[in-house]
């Protein structure tokens, strides 16, 4: 027992004591803490540095990926014309088919004419002579008028059925049916024009409905809009290059 | 009703510094040494002779305190805690410093039968009487009347068997009470 009892003495004496630090001891202390924050920040920046690269390598690259599926309209422009050298009855039918498709698939028709535009322009080259193309505008209404005359009944029927949009698509393509007749070449911008012909007319009869004799009030605004944007841009590209040119000239002179 | 409100009082302070202190809050944690350190120092300076020495190795301490603060869990004091890790650091350095000998000879004993001279030596002539004990003795003898620890627990921590464990001990307290003796027979003697 006697040894517990020194034990215990010499326990309670020491445990109550206390030695005050030195002056500087926390100082020293708080520059290693510091330091060793520094160094986790500087780690913590560097890793989430690393994973924003990462997430936008990845943006980027879907990004990429997601122009592909453009082209794969193409194709479907390409085709339709190609149906035109047939001259029967079913032609009508199977254009009809093939205006669904190209509706369906898109919001819109507007849509569908501005991807054909696009289409006609992504082809390239003006190879579409095996298709049969338009000379000049006058030209088409002409042939579109005897077109009609020669293909009346059918496209009557059919009319009557089609909306304001598949009408367009399908006189867009007669009138290119009549040009293959004509055996005629056309460049793209006569295509292009007869497309925005078309789409023009579309937009017209959305705002203004000559049956019901309705203006559409939101999509006058929306074209509105479409216009003064343009005409909007068109003022800030001439007034940047006006000012540049100014700009160009005077820091020449004042270098001379 | 009042210590008890104190020591409630006190123990919502802590836990509030400790929360603070976690998210590397400087002035919560430099209260927390302040509160602390003193303490610490003196139990450093049970192992280690040199004051300086101690002072670097309570700091060494504290760094690894602050860094590890989120894996202090609730279960015992805070105190607790930070003296383990005391303790740990001083064992460390004693390592570094030399190889810790645990020596079998009985050293020096003279008179080992006054066992029950209750000395009135100070903490001063104390902890000289323990620094003059070898490393080992001192160790282990620090370790188990000091700090409460089991033999088992002194074995893992130093790396040595329970049976050395229990032999250091018993000669440490043999040497000592042979010191104590001769401390009072002097102090006698003068007087």
């Amino acid at each position: 027992m006697a040894p517990n009892n020194i034990e215990e003495s010499i326990k309670n004496k020491l445990e109550q004591r206390t030695i005050q630090p030195s002056a500087d001891a926390w100082t020293k202390l708080e520059s290693r803490l510091d330091a060793t924050d520094k160094n986790y920040k500087n780690k913590t920046f560097f890793w989430i540095g690393l994973a924003a690269s990462i997430v936008g390598i990845l943006l980027i690259a879907s990004q990429f990926f997601n122009e592909v599926p453009l082209e794969k309209h193409t194709p479907v422009l390409v085709v339709t014309p190609e149906v035109i050298e047939q001259n029967n009855h079913t032609e009508v039918a199977v254009e009809k088919s093939n205006v669904e498709e190209l509706i369906n698939g898109q919001e819109n028709s507007t849509d569908a004419i501005q991807t054909a535009q696009v289409a006609a322009k992504t082809t390239g080259t003006s190879e579409i002579k095996p298709e049969a193309i338009v000379a000049l505008t006058n030209d088409v209404e002409i042939a579109n008028n005897s077109f009609q005359e020669q293909e009346a009944p059918p496209v009557e029927l059919q009319a009557q059925n089609l909306s304001f949009e598949e009408q367009q698509i399908q006189q867009v393509i007669a009138q290119v049916r009549i040009l293959k007749d004509h055996d005629k070449t056309i460049s793209d911008a006569d295509l292009e024009a007869l497309l925005a012909q078309a789409q023009q007319d579309i937009i017209q009869e959305k705002l203004y409905r000559k049956n019901t004799g309705i203006v559409d009030a939101r999509t006058l605004l929306q074209d509105v809009e479409d216009d003064l944007d343009r005409t909007f841009r068109d003022k800030v590209f001439e007034a940047l290059k006006a000012n540049f040119n100014f700009v160009k000239t005077a820091v020449a002179q004042r270098n001379d | 009703m009042k210590p008890l409100l104190k020591v409630i009082q006190l123990y919502k302070n802590e836990n509030t510094l400790l929360e603070k202190a976690i998210k590397s809050n400087r002035e919560a944690q430099h209260v927390l040494f302040e509160m602390h350190a003193p303490k610490m120092l003196s139990v450093c300076r049970y192992y280690i002779k040199d004051l300086q020495n101690a002072e670097e190795v309570m700091l060494n301490g504290f760094f690894k305190v602050f860094s590890n603060l989120k894996g202090f869990r609730a279960e015992g004091s805070f105190e607790g805690w930070i003296r383990r890790i005391m303790v740990r650091e001083c064992i460390s350095f004693l390592r570094q410093q030399k190889h810790i000998e645990f020596p079998m000879e009985d050293v020096d004993f003279k008179d080992g039968s006054a066992n029950n001279i209750q000395s009135d030596i100070d903490v001063a002539q104390i902890q000289q009487l323990i620094d003059t004990l070898p490393e080992g003795y001192k160790m282990v003898f620090v370790m188990y009347a000091v700090e409460g620890y089991k033999h088992h627990e002194i074995a893992d921590m130093l790396n040595i068997t329970e049976g050395t464990s229990k032999s250091q001990l018993f000669k440490a307290r043999n040497l000592l009470q042979q010191r104590i003796n001769e401390l009072n027979k002097t102090s006698y003697g003068t007087k």
